[in-house]
């Protein structure tokens, strides 16, 4: 019997122990390998939120404050900035295209975006890719909304279902544009970004439902109907965000400093790049918080590998006096353990390896449609190959312990263990 | 030829055990000889069989094998020189228990390849022992569980012969044995041990079993041993 029959022979002679040792590295793998597959995810995803856009500008702010209301959706912005500036900025010859953005109303906990219909053109996400309309077409009239994916399947609505929108951003007690309906004109296809969760209308109709409001109240005795409304004109007073794009990106820094620097009101232009990098930097924690403690489900795991091999050093005393009084060195008795401690975690770690795969190729789906967290099915890379490799180094590694105290305790009985 | 076993002026003692000693002023084995080293439990026999397997060391004296001083050799090198040329058979588990028959028999040609050269078709030769033991053939590839002691105590037998070692160490090999499977048993190591032409040498406390080989060395007669009786009851406890 070569030494590895005789390795491979005795591990499966304890089949049952060595089994919840395989398994326990195999999910400990599993996790490490998943984790790092959504750390990369989540970090693409979170890059992917906007895509092709060269600044992003607001009134005088904090630059992940500004993407954070925005682009994620997140919180409120402090000023908005005037219709004039609005128009002086996007002037600009260096600029290619702009889209505002007027926020400040919500429908059932989801945002309401004042916008024109370039938003639906020009906003890219994930790499360049398009918003496209799953039904119906953008905002035609007045009162027609388009709304995210995950508000339309969330609250169930259909094409031409009529809604109210209200006024603020709250959960509860706001006060509800209920004069003025919009009927559901279009549902964007999911992106995964925080479009999905946004009802999109113009800005005129933004200007419609407070025209007879002030102060953010309405007005008490005034009160106009849609048809009123609508012949009335909408001139757009104020927006909150503006995504730029620019003809050329050498243009970046001089339009950025024009508009930080424009006279009339404080504003503020950042790249989204950077923005998102400082923002990440602060999510990040999170993600290498989950990363620690995968790591430390592999160390325990293989603790719980070396410990089984240790505690059944004793009942084996027998079988090593055999294989020593057969010819074995001692040498030999360690290098049998290092041997199963390979053995335990090679296969733990392919075995693990099968499972993240399976597991990746099972959820998705279902990560996209929950969390909106896009995990293309990519295999298996050099980077978790790597992983892989350390953690049967590792466990080699561990497996020196028990080699050792094999090693030792078959100096000492020699060929005399008593059973 | 050389002696298998010259032993001259040993004295041994178990490390931490001051009290029980065991002094050999001269042994000699020949080649191919069979002898019973026959004396009560607890006198010495298995301190004998390891300090030929050279698994422990005298503290003084030679013990050599084949004409090798084993004190000479490193420990690797022992281990190396005991699969060499020594088979060895105990009175009970001498089996590795996910192996099958064929791979118990040829366990030592693993370690030895001295022995590997002495039985060059591996296989064969161990189908050759498992017939001449009186083996069931049909159990060449069977795990060595589903054997009977009496078969299991011939599957040890046929792995100490296998690659034709000079010396074949037995201790209380048929003490599990009940007195025909016990006789059969020694027929077929005889028989065998002679057919390889190694030397046996097996303890027993059994006057029947060692009326079987070519001579008969009481331990008490080569051996002198000391145990201490005065006082040793202390001394153990006070070195534990």
């Amino acid at each position: 019997m070569s030494l590895l029959r005789l390795a491979l022979g005795s591990l499966l002679a304890r089949r049952w122990t060595v089994l919840l040792a395989v398994i326990s590295i195999a999910i400990s793998v599993a996790l490490l390998l998943s984790v790092e597959r959504l750390r990369e995810g989540a970090r693409s995803s979170f890059a992917g939120t906007i895509s092709d856009t060269d600044l992003i500008i607001g009134a005088r702010t904090g630059g992940v404050q500004l993407m954070l209301y925005s682009v994620f959706r997140i919180g409120n912005a402090t000023n908005n900035f005037t219709w004039k500036t609005y128009r002086d900025i996007a002037s600009d010859p260096a600029i290619d295209w702009i889209v505002p953005i007027s926020l400040g109303d919500s429908h059932r906990g989801f945002r309401v975006v004042g916008t024109t219909r370039d938003y639906f053109t020009r906003l890219k996400v994930r790499g360049g890719k398009q918003l496209r309309l799953a039904q119906g077409k953008p905002f035609d009239d007045l009162f027609d909304v388009v709304l995210g994916a995950d508000v339309a399947a969330q609250l169930g609505y259909r094409l031409g279902e009529k809604i109210v929108v209200s006024h603020g951003t709250g959960a509860a007690g706001l006060t509800e544009h209920e004069d003025k309906p919009f009927r559901v004109a279009g549902i964007l296809e999911k992106t995964g970004t925080p479009i999905d969760r946004s009802l999109h209308v113009s800005l005129e109709a933004i200007e419609a439902i407070h025209v007879d409001w002030q102060a953010g109240a309405p007005i008490p005795g005034v009160s106009l109907t849609p048809d009123q409304v609508r012949s009335l004109p909408l001139k757009p007073r104020a927006v909150t965000a503006a995504f730029v794009g620019l003809k050329s990106r050498i243009a970046v820094f001089r339009v950025q400093r024009a508009v930080n620097e424009y006279a009339q009101e404080p504003m503020t232009a950042v790249l989204p790049g950077v923005a998102l990098q400082e923002l990440w930097s602060v999510v990040g924690v999170a993600e290498s918080a989950l990363r620690g403690v995968s790591v430390l489900v592999v160390i325990a795991a293989l603790l719980g590998m070396t410990t089984m091999l240790l505690a059944t050093l004793n009942e084996r005393r027998r079988e090593m006096a055999i294989l020593r009084a057969n010819g074995a060195r001692a040498g030999t008795i360690f290098g049998l353990l290092m041997i199963e401690a390979a053995a335990i975690a090679l296969t733990g770690a392919l075995l693990g390896l099968l499972l993240h795969l399976v597991a990746m190729a099972g959820a998705g789906a279902w990560l996209d449609r929950s969390f909106g967290l896009y995990i293309p099915w990519r295999g298996v890379s050099w980077q978790d190959l790597g992983l892989l490799a350390g953690i049967i180094v590792a466990a080699t590694l561990t497996g020196l312990v028990p080699a050792l105290r094999a090693y030792r305790l078959s100096l000492i009985d020699g060929i005399g263990a008593r059973l | 030829m050389k002696p298998v076993i010259k032993i001259s002026d040993v004295e041994f003692a178990w490390p931490g055990r001051q009290r029980f000693a065991l002094s050999i002023p001269a042994l000699q084995i020949e080649a191919g000889e069979r002898v019973a080293l026959i004396g009560p439990s607890g006198s010495g026999k298995t301190s004998l069989i390891n300090l030929i397997a050279g698994v422990t060391l005298p503290q003084s004296g030679r013990i050599e094998i084949l004409g090798t001083d084993l004190a000479r050799l490193s420990s690797g090198a022992r281990d190396r020189f005991r699969a060499d040329h020594i088979g060895l058979i105990f009175q009970l588990f001498n089996l590795l228990p996910y192996g099958s028959v064929i791979e118990n028999i040829t366990l030592p040609l693993a370690f030895s390849r001295l022995r590997r050269a002495g039985a060059s078709d591996a296989k064969g030769e161990a189908r050759r022992l498992i017939h001449a033991l009186e083996l069931p053939e049909a159990l060449a590839d069977a795990p060595v569980g589903s054997l009977s002691v009496g078969q299991q105590q011939r599957v040890a037998a046929a792995r100490a012969l296998i690659g034709g070692p000079a010396l074949v160490l037995a201790d209380e090999p048929t003490s599990a044995l009940d007195a025909t499977a016990r006789d059969r048993f020694l027929d077929l190591l005889l028989d065998q041990s002679q057919r390889t032409g190694a030397a046996v040498i097996c303890v027993t406390h059994d006057e029947a079993v060692a009326a079987r080989f070519d001579r008969i060395l009481p331990l008490e007669q080569i051996a002198r041993i000391s145990r201490g009786e005065v006082g040793g009851q202390q001394s153990r406890e006070a070195a534990s």
